[in-house]
Parts: C-alpha cells; sequence; structure tokens
C-alpha cells in the first residue's frame, strides 16, 4: 500500500499550530526582569519606605501590560491556544512544580529580608529570577510537544 | 483544516488559509462541508473595521477526527506488519530492515 500522506499532513499542521505556543526570546529577557523587579519588592520596599504606592502601581503596569501584549499577540497571529495549561496534560505536573518553587522563592526572599538579611536576598533574587523564567520555557516547550502530539483538548 | 484546528481554541480565515497554503475558495468550501457536518463552529465578527472570521472544531469534529486518524495508524501498522509487505514508514522500514525482512 502506498505511504499515507494524511498522516504526515496532519504532523505538518500539527507542529505549524505547534509553533505558535513559543515566545521570542526578547519575552523571555523582559520576563526575568519581571520576576527580579516582583521578587524584590521587599527589598526596594525596606530601600524606599514611603514607595509602597509606586511599587502597587507598578504591578498593576506588569499586569496591564502582560494581558496586553497576549491579546495582541493572539489578534496578530490569528491563532488562539487554550490559555488554561490544565489543557496541555504534559505540561501540568510541571506547571505545579514550577510555581510552587517560584512561590517558594519569593517567600523565601520575604524572609530574608524580615530578618536583615538584605546582602543574601539581594543575591537570591537571581536564582528565582532563573528558576522562574527557565521553568516557564521549559513549560512552553511541553506545551508545544502536546501540541504537536494532539494530545491537547481546549 | 481539522488537525490544524484540533489543538487550537480558534484561528481565524486567513492563518488557516496561509497555513494550509491554499487559496480563499477553497478554505470556504472545506468549511462550509465541514459546518454542514456538524464538524466546525463557524464564527464571524470584526477587528476594528475589518471582518474576521474565525474557525474551530466542535466536540463532535474532535472525535470525528481521532476517530479517522486511529483508523489510519492501525492501518498502517497492519499494512507495515503484513508478510512481504512494503513498509509504508521510514522508521518501519528501518525496523524490518534489522528484523531480516527482505
Amino acid at each position: 500500500m502506498a505511504d499515507t500522506p494524511e498522516l504526515d499532513q496532519v504532523a505538518e499542521m500539527r507542529r505549524k499550530i505547534a509553533a505558535h505556543a513559543e515566545l521570542p526570546r526578547a519575552y523571555w529577557v523582559v520576563f526575568a526582569a519581571v520576576c527580579v523587579l516582583i521578587a524584590g519588592i521587599p527589598i526596594w520596599s525596606s530601600f524606599l519606605p514611603g514607595a509602597d504606592a509606586y511599587l502597587r502601581w507598578g504591578l498593576l503596569a506588569v499586569a496591564l501590560g502582560s494581558a496586553a501584549y497576549a491579546v495582541v499577540r493572539r489578534r496578530r497571529s490569528g491563532v488562539y491556544l487554550p490559555r488554561r495549561v490544565f489543557a496541555y496534560p504534559s505540561a501540568r505536573g510541571l506547571w505545579v512544580a514550577v510555581m510552587a518553587g517560584t512561590a517558594a522563592g519569593f517567600v523565601g526572599v520575604y524572609i530574608l529580608v524580615d530578618l536583615g538579611q538584605l546582602g543574601i536576598a539581594l543575591a537570591a533574587l537571581v536564582p528565582v529570577a532563573v528558576l522562574a523564567s527557565v521553568g516557564q520555557i521549559r513549560i512552553r516547550t511541553v506545551m508545544r510537544r502536546d501540541l504537536e502530539a494532539g494530545r491537547v483538548n481546549p | 483544516m481539522c488537525a490544524l484546528l484540533q489543538g487550537a481554541e480558534w484561528v481565524d480565515f486567513a492563518t488557516v488559509r496561509e497555513l494550509l497554503g491554499v487559496s480563499d475558495p477553497m478554505v470556504s468550501k472545506h468549511s462550509r462541508t465541514l459546518e454542514t457536518a456538524g464538524y466546525l463552529e463557524v464564527r464571524k465578527g470584526a477587528v476594528g473595521r475589518r471582518p474576521k472570521t474565525w474557525f474551530r472544531l466542535t466536540p463532535t469534529g474532535r472525535a470525528a477526527l481521532l476517530s479517522h486518524l486511529a483508523w489510519l495508524t492501525e492501518l498502517r501498522s497492519a499494512v507495515d506488519q503484513a508478510p512481504g509487505a512494503q513498509p509504508s514508514h521510514p522508521a518501519a522500514a528501518e525496523a524490518a530492515r534489522e528484523a531480516g525482512d527482505p
């Protein structure tokens, strides 16, 4: 029997749609920088005691900017992938682990600042940002693999 | 087209046309057929003043696609395992050579 080009076509189409799960490098650079800023909020608050309102507005700006980026990106590409990570079976466990690790890192920085260890807290910002960024990149890669394998259920 | 829509919530008309590499009438024709069969949901709207059309598979369409792909995969396995048959897939051909199959 001749080969099955239909299955090859299906694989190719899945690969094309899966490419939209990846985010550009510039996004991850900004993401890492924002992670450092957010994880360091207790540190910046201790250096600048009256800056809480500015920090809150900064957080709001980050949240709005992130939402706007997502909307514009989906609209421009014309591809609306499932937003819930739980639609991607292989990414669920990894997402929970990365979120738990990132939260633990943020809490750790808070505790270090509470204990007066500002130097150590500052040094801890980099590994926390790296964990969050690398973790999210890995989650995106796994999401892409799920799309290529046809495992996603929107 | 169904494979393209399988993993996505919505894909717009122009993107479907570009990714499939076919013409507008072809996309329209196939989308009408799929919609009539209950496999496709079509949403019409606008972004600013520009009219837009988005597609997504219905649960029925998703189930039909998975069923069809499972059948094709089974068919390919059966053909590759048949004695004297030419494997249809490069990986199956390699496995047959290693097993000493002529």
